[in-house]
């Protein structure tokens, strides 16, 4: 179809609208769907759901190691089609970077000692995995076989903060809603660019009509008069006093241009990862999650499917593998004694950073490509508050507010419980070297940090304070790292390596997927080295 | 002179704690590449980057956490005569080692690994940002044929069956 659509068009001056309208003539309305799919139109193809196998597993043994994103749906999808699976997991917990904290999670980062949450009953926030995009469709193929329900994540509020310091002009060291920042940037763009369309001053060889639609087009969208081209305050950015029963309100003047380039380009650089993150394709509305924590999904819905087969507290410290079978060593939970299990094959969750941890006898070529990989540092904080004074005094009701501040990052918002008594704000949200940084620090510091730098856009922190949760990714024994940090090139080389079994062991993760950095990279995966082993098996 | 640079910085570093006023300016990789860094420079603005971002991991003495954050101290990699190996593994990362070649410089990875080298118990030369531009540019394209044939880790480094049991690695209040 690809083909056909291009030698049709080529080197014709046919309007795709005509050309459409023809092909539809000859295909039927199906045809001209199928075009629009040819040229990216409605281009959505991709995994929706795992490979119907063929075949039983007819008990063979397979080991799995870690619960993460990648190890749950291999584990179900080898214990639905027969085969006798073991799940041997580190933590006391399933889910791997997947962790929701309530009152009572503790955790114990390398070289920091325990902290235990105390926030009060129904208070939650996931400390890695926090939104999923529209398109992750293998992700919600498991929430719908375990019966999850999702509720919304709000990426964008535009009734969020921007906040912006050691920038030029006036808006230094304030903090404007978003809503305004958008209206006006959008605005005096609009303006700046229609009229110099007037007047005919691109470079570029347009249409009288097409310089009416474009002008036309920015008229309506950065709200500009239509006799001058000028930027008009609207309603768009909000009200300095709101309409009312007995007034119209009024509108505030738009900021100063000169006053909002630095602030807003100082915004887009710091936090342009996080605003434009808002409206790409994978953090556009809507986003979704699982209603009262990620780990609905795993610890819930996952653990209570694998029931007995599954041993927490359980870290695997050498995989041995002979030509006939492989032989798993881990730490038992209650003895504290290593104890061997042996399978046919082991499918092994364990992240490349803490993989390296582990003794295991690889070829060179898995050894070498397992140690080129290095993962990336981020650190995320949940702080619970008495009151919802986001909510209350800013009338902010989920999504995020952004800074300039590379420590503090962003703000975050929950999404559900509008209203009640209090509730936990993402507090802290950074990477690399700040992530580095603050990490350094107790975990009282590093709250202590947040609230200093959180207060610049929400003075009421300090009173409204109860406790903090603070996860470095990078510290978390087991994982030892937020995500693997390939490059366009090492992932040519060591992706091919990773995703082929090495003798009788399978890797499973994201680290094995161009999903990068997202628990469906994890989940394709799984389908993929289960379809593997599954074949082998099939065929011996 | 080494000495009393670093004594002055690690006198710095506790008397101020690592408070935010100065990771601020730690944490900025805008050096002025143009003007090359005295050898105190070097030690100061290594010890800087260390007492900031290494040392989440590495730990303030360089011992790291017993076979999880390996040590840089003592006859760990940091004081082989080549430092090729040291450089590369900075620059390009490994499992829990991020990368830092796109945050530092040459001349800010020279510094960070010539303080290292003589920091603790170490004791081992200067590294040069030719050295580091050097091995940068060798393995930029090829990451994954790093310079690390195991026979040149010391004993003891990075064979995972001399590493401790990961359960049992944890050092609290280290
Ligand atoms: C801060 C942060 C934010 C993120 N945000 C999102 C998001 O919003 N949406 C999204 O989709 N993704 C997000 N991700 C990515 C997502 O978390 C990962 O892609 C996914 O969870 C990885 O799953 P995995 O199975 O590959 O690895 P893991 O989750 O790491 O699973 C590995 C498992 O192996 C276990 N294990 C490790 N060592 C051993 C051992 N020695 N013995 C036994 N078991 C062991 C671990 O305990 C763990 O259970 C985020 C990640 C981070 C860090
Ligand atoms: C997020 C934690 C972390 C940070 C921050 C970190 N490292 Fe590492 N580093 C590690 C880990 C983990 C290893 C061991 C990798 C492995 O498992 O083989 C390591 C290994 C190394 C090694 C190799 C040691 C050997 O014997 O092979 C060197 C050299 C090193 N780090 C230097 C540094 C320097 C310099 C910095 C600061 C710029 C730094 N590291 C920051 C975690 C970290």
């Amino acid at each position: 179809m690809d083909k056909t659509a291009k030698s049709l068009t080529k080197g014709s001056p046919m309007t795709r609208r005509r050309f459409l309208h023809l092909t539809g003539a000859a295909l039927g309305s199906a045809g001209v769907l199928n075009v629009l799919n040819a040229w990216g139109q409605n281009a959505m193809d991709g995994l929706t759901e795992p490979p119907k196998w063929d075949g039983n597993g007819n008990g063979t043994k397979v080991i799995v190691i870690g619960t993460g994103a990648g190890g749950c749906p291999a584990a179900y999808e080898l214990i639905n089609l027969g085969y006798d699976v073991t799940i041997i997991e580190a933590r006391d917990r399933v889910g791997g970077h997947v962790w929701t904290i309530r009152g009572g999670s503790s955790g114990e980062e390398y070289g920091k000692g325990v902290q235990t949450c105390d926030w009060p009953e129904g208070f939650w926030w996931d400390a890695g995995p926090s939104r999923v995009p529209f398109y992750h469709n293998g992700f919600f193929h498991y929430c719908r076989e375990l019966n999850v329900p999702l509720i919304d994540h709000k990426n964008l509020n535009l009734n969020g903060w921007v906040y912006a310091e050691n920038v030029d002009g006036e808006l230094n060291a304030t903090k404007i809603r978003l809503h305004e920042m958008q209206a006006d940037m959008g605005g005096y763009t609009s303006q700046y660019l229609a009229q110099a369309l007037d007047q005919n001053a691109l470079d570029e060889p347009l249409s009288e009509e097409d310089l009416e639609h474009w002008k036309s087009y920015l008229i309506n969208w950065g709200i500009l008069n239509a006799n001058d081209l000028t930027y008009r305050k609207s309603d768009h950015r909000g009200f300095a006093v709101l309409p009312d029963v007995h007034s119209p309100g009024t509108i505030n003047d738009p900021y100063p241009l000169r006053d909002l380039l630095p602030f807003a380009d100082s915004i887009m650089q710091a936090a342009g990862g996080y605003l434009a993150a808002t409206a790409t394709f994978d953090w556009q509305t809507t986003m979704v999650k699982p209603k009262g924590g990620m780990d609905a999904l795993y610890d819930v819905a996952f653990r209570e499917f694998f029931g007995d087969r599954l041993h927490l507290n359980s870290p695997v410290t050498k995989i041995n593998q002979t030509p006939d079978d492989v032989t798993v060593t881990y730490t038992d939970s209650e003895t504290s004694e290593p104890v061997e299990i042996t399978g046919d094959y082991v499918m092994c969750n364990i992240p490349l950073s803490a993989l390296l941890k582990v003794s295991v006898n690889f070829d060179e070529p898995m050894k070498t490509a397992i140690r080129s990989v290095p993962y990336a540092m981020a650190l995320r904080m949940g702080i619970g508050f008495k009151r919802r004074f986001w909510e209350e005094d800013d009338w902010i009701y989920g999504g995020q507010s952004f800074t300039n501040i590379s420590q503090l990052g962003i703000l975050g918002y929950p999404d559900d419980n509008y209203l009640s008594e209090g509730g936990v704000m993402l507090g802290m949200y950074n990477f690399g070297t700040n992530a580095a940084y603050v990490s350094s620090m107790p975990y009282d510091a590093r709250a202590q940090l947040a609230l200093s730098l959180g207060s610049k856009v929400h003075p009421q922190m300090k009173d409204e304070f109860i406790s903090a949760f603070s996860v470095a990714w990078h510290l978390e024994p087991y994982s030892l790292g937020a995500w693997p940090s390939f490059t366009a090139e090492s992932r040519e080389q060591v992706m091919p390596i990773l995703q082929e079994p090495d003798g009788r062991i399978y890797l499973v993760g994201e680290h094995l997927s161009n999903v990068n950095a997202w628990m469906e990279g994890a989940v394709q995966a799984a389908w993929m080295q289960v379809d593997k082993l599954h074949t082998r098996v099939m065929q011996s | 002179m080494f000495q009393s640079v670093k004594a002055r910085i690690i006198a710095l570093i506790s008397v101020m704690g690592l408070t935010a006023a100065i990771a601020v300016p730690l944490l900025s990789n805008a050096q002025d590449a143009a003007t090359p860094m005295t050898a105190e420079e070097q030690i100061e603005r290594g010890a800087a980057i260390y007492y900031s971002v290494c040392v989440a991991c590495h730990q303030a003495d360089g011992n790291g956490v017993p076979g999880i954050y390996l040590p840089l101290n003592k006859g760990a990699i940091a004081n082989l005569d080549d430092p090729t190996l040291f450089i590369y593994t900075v620059l390009y990362g490994r499992g829990g080692m991020p990368r830092f070649n796109t945050t530092y410089s040459d001349e800010e990875i020279a510094a960070i690994l010539t303080y290292i080298r003589q920091a603790w118990e170490n004791d081992a030369g200067a590294v040069t940002p030719e050295e580091v531009k050097a091995v940068r540019e060798a393995y930029s394209a090829t990451p994954i044929v790093s310079p690390t044939p195991d026979a040149q880790i010391p004993e003891g480094q990075n064979h995972p069956e001399e590493r401790q049991d990961p359960s049992k690695a944890s050092t609290p209040d280290a």
